[in-house]
């Protein structure tokens, strides 16, 4: 098999694999319906929090389209911002933020039923069997938002420990910017993306839903935080490295690959230590939507994060880029390695979504103006 | 340019070229486009630890291209240019884009027009020494043999001496003749004395009285090329 169809061939299997991860297309459309309910009940004319304007937004995987079945488990986590627009800082404290959230969904049967006990920094619904969702309360960040850009959708969240603390200030976070930031990474191959799917299912580009598109980043995303949950899965979780950091690592360093498997390769070979250490800081992984809030804190800390970061990188270079993996047979050959270090079986009928496909080779022109004249030594 | 960078370069023009770093090798296919055609070539790029020092080899590992096109025996390599050449071009922009763009594609763009129309665009150098002196008679755009040789001694002796009377004849000191291309081909940084010896032996065993070339310079050259032929030899 030449080089080309081989590459082909390990980006399908990756495909095939990143998409079994994936959230199903009527789950992920239920949560919708589910958060969009939740949302009108807290704004609802009776509700007393009516007045603060609250919406409800998802954030995180789910917003980024990078979401990854749990390992052993069917329940998927999908994280929500709950934001009140017209309640300012000044108006309120964490803990009154924090607890109208909280009454009001006691004020509903199904939801008293549903909800778990208080969380750190959320308030969590329970479906059983589907998913859960996590509400995090939040107010607009005025102060930041005032850089518009990016920072346009700025929030402040609430905190259980600052609630009870003396420092009572309101950490910051930015899920729609960080959002906005991650497709902007992606931005050109998504819209040749968008168009293919267009075409071959011949419909207009603006009936085409956002969600049905994966790039090769997103992809590269699941298989990277499946191959951590399962590494991490057979020894101490403690070190396990967190999704953001993934996340945003495997964004930074993706480059408009058109296919999974280039993406995966090239990232991975691009993690090193000139990437992610800074003079005077040492690891320093900055949030693309607030520079001072650095991903890699507590790598400097404590050695062991970082050594165990690089040992799963390690783990998976072996596992997706070393020259054993170029050389498998076929497909059913590579799609065993990949079963074997992802923990997971596909199922062999398995159909997924509409393929699009956006891997032509690349001919080079061959400049015509470059004379140049074989020899030989013999 | 960190070899990353160089690296994330060559992959954005040619996609289908994957670093294995543990092994210092570059693998893939590069899809070429003549003007009638379209071809594409599984090649190896080796990179010595020494590199950029060194310069990569280039390996075709389908074997589309047969040994009697021009290959160095016995390792297999593909001879892209004359070795000096090749070090010119390299050593302008010492990266993985350059040494693919200016040298291996249009290797395999000759071999594509060869394969089909039995001639390169460029034609081809002739095999051994006879195309390096060639080459270099091109290079100093003399016609004659002992004048280029007079030339490239300059450049192997390393003795420059710009008031001098130019050997090509003219009867101008070389600062006002070959002076310039003299001292361009000297800052590529290329060690001359191996071809230099060569062409000097080609010549003897054509019969031409080379004895006025033999300086103490080039005998212990050539001693240090019989005790470690691969040392500098390296084409």
């Amino acid at each position: 098999m030449e080089m080309f169809e081989r590459t082909m061939m390990m980006a399908n299997s990756f495909d095939q694999y990143a998409e079994e991860l994936d959230i199903p297309e009527s789950r992920y459309l239920e949560a919708i319906k589910r958060y969009e309910s939740i949302g009108s009940w807290l704004s609802k004319n009776d509700s007393a929090i009516a007045k603060y304007a609250p919406k409800i937004y998802p954030q995180g995987s789910f917003c980024l389209g990078t979401v990854v079945k749990p390992i052993n488990n069917d329940e998927y986590d999908i994280d929500l911002v709950c934001c009140f627009e017209n309640l300012q800082k000044e108006e309120t404290t964490q803990g009154k933020l924090k607890k109208m959230v909280g009454d009001r969904l006691l004020e509903n049967d199904v939801y008293k039923r549903i909800l778990d006990k208080e969380g750190n920094r959320c308030w969590t619904l329970n479906y059983a069997n589907e998913f859960h969702l996590d509400i995090l309360p939040a107010i607009a960040d005025n102060e930041l938002r005032a850089r518009l850009g990016l920072y346009a959708d700025a929030i402040l969240i609430t905190d259980k420990e600052k609630i009870v603390a003396q420092d009572q200030e309101w950490p910051k976070s930015n899920p729609k910017g960080y959002a906005k930031w991650f497709s902007s990474r992606q931005e050109r191959i998504f819209i040749v993306m968008k168009n293919a799917l267009a075409e071959t299912t011949k419909v207009k580009v603006d009936e085409v839903p956002d969600y049905k598109i994966k790039t090769p980043l997103q992809r590269v995303v699941q298989i990277l935080k499946r191959h951590r949950d399962y590494y991490y899965s057979k020894k101490n979780n403690d070190y396990k490295p967190i999704s953001i950091i993934i996340t945003t690592i495997a964004a930074m360093l993706y480059n408009g690959q058109n296919n999974t498997y280039n993406a995966i390769h090239d990232i991975l070979l691009g993690i090193n230590d000139n990437l992610l250490k800074k003079t005077g800081v040492g690891y320093y992984i900055p949030n693309p939507t607030n520079p001072e809030e650095n991903f890699a804190d507590k790598w400097n800390d404590d050695p062991k994060l970082s050594q165990a970061f690089y040992e799963w990188v390690n783990e998976a270079r072996n596992a997706f880029c070393s020259e054993s993996i170029l050389e498998k047979a076929d497909s059913k050959e590579f799609g065993k390695a990949l079963e074997v270090s992802l923990g997971m079986k596909i199922p062999e009928n398995s159909l997924g979504r509409e393929k699009v496909s956006v891997t032509m080779p690349p001919y080079v022109r061959s400049n015509p103006s470059s004379e140049r004249r074989p020899w030989g030594n013999g | 340019m960190t070899l990353d960078e160089q690296y994330l370069d060559l992959r954005n023009k040619y996609p289908y070229l994957y670093f294995f770093q543990e092994k210092d090798v570059i693998k893939g296919t590069i899809f070429i486009e003549g003007k009638e055609f379209q071809d594409s070539y599984e090649v190896e790029i080796i990179l010595s630890p020494k590199y950029p020092q060194q310069l990569p080899r280039a390996r075709e590992t389908e074997l589309k291209i047969p040994d009697n096109y021009h290959h160095n025996m016995p390792e297999g390599t593909l001879c892209l240019e004359t070795p000096f050449t090749i070090h010119k071009i390299f050593r302008q922009n010492e990266t993985l884009l350059n040494y693919v763009d200016n040298l291996l594609v249009p290797f395999l763009h000759g071999y594509s027009c060869y394969s089909r129309y039995g001639k390169a665009p460029s034609g081809e150098h002739a095999h051994g020494a006879e195309g390096v002196l060639e080459d270099y008679k091109v290079y100093f755009k003399v016609p004659d043999d002992l004048k280029a040789l007079r030339l490239l001694s300059i450049l192997a002796e390393d003795n420059y001496r710009g008031h001098h009377l130019c050997p090509c004849g003219s009867n101008n000191i070389i600062r006002k003749c070959h002076g310039s291309i003299l001292l361009e081909m000297k800052t590529v940084g290329y060690y001359f004395m191996q071809d230099y010896i060569r062409i000097i032996d080609y010549l003897k065993k054509k019969g031409v009285n080379v004895s006025s070339f033999v300086s103490n310079k080039f005998k212990s050259a050539v001693k240090e090329l019989q005790s470690s032929p691969n040392n500098k030899w390296g084409y």
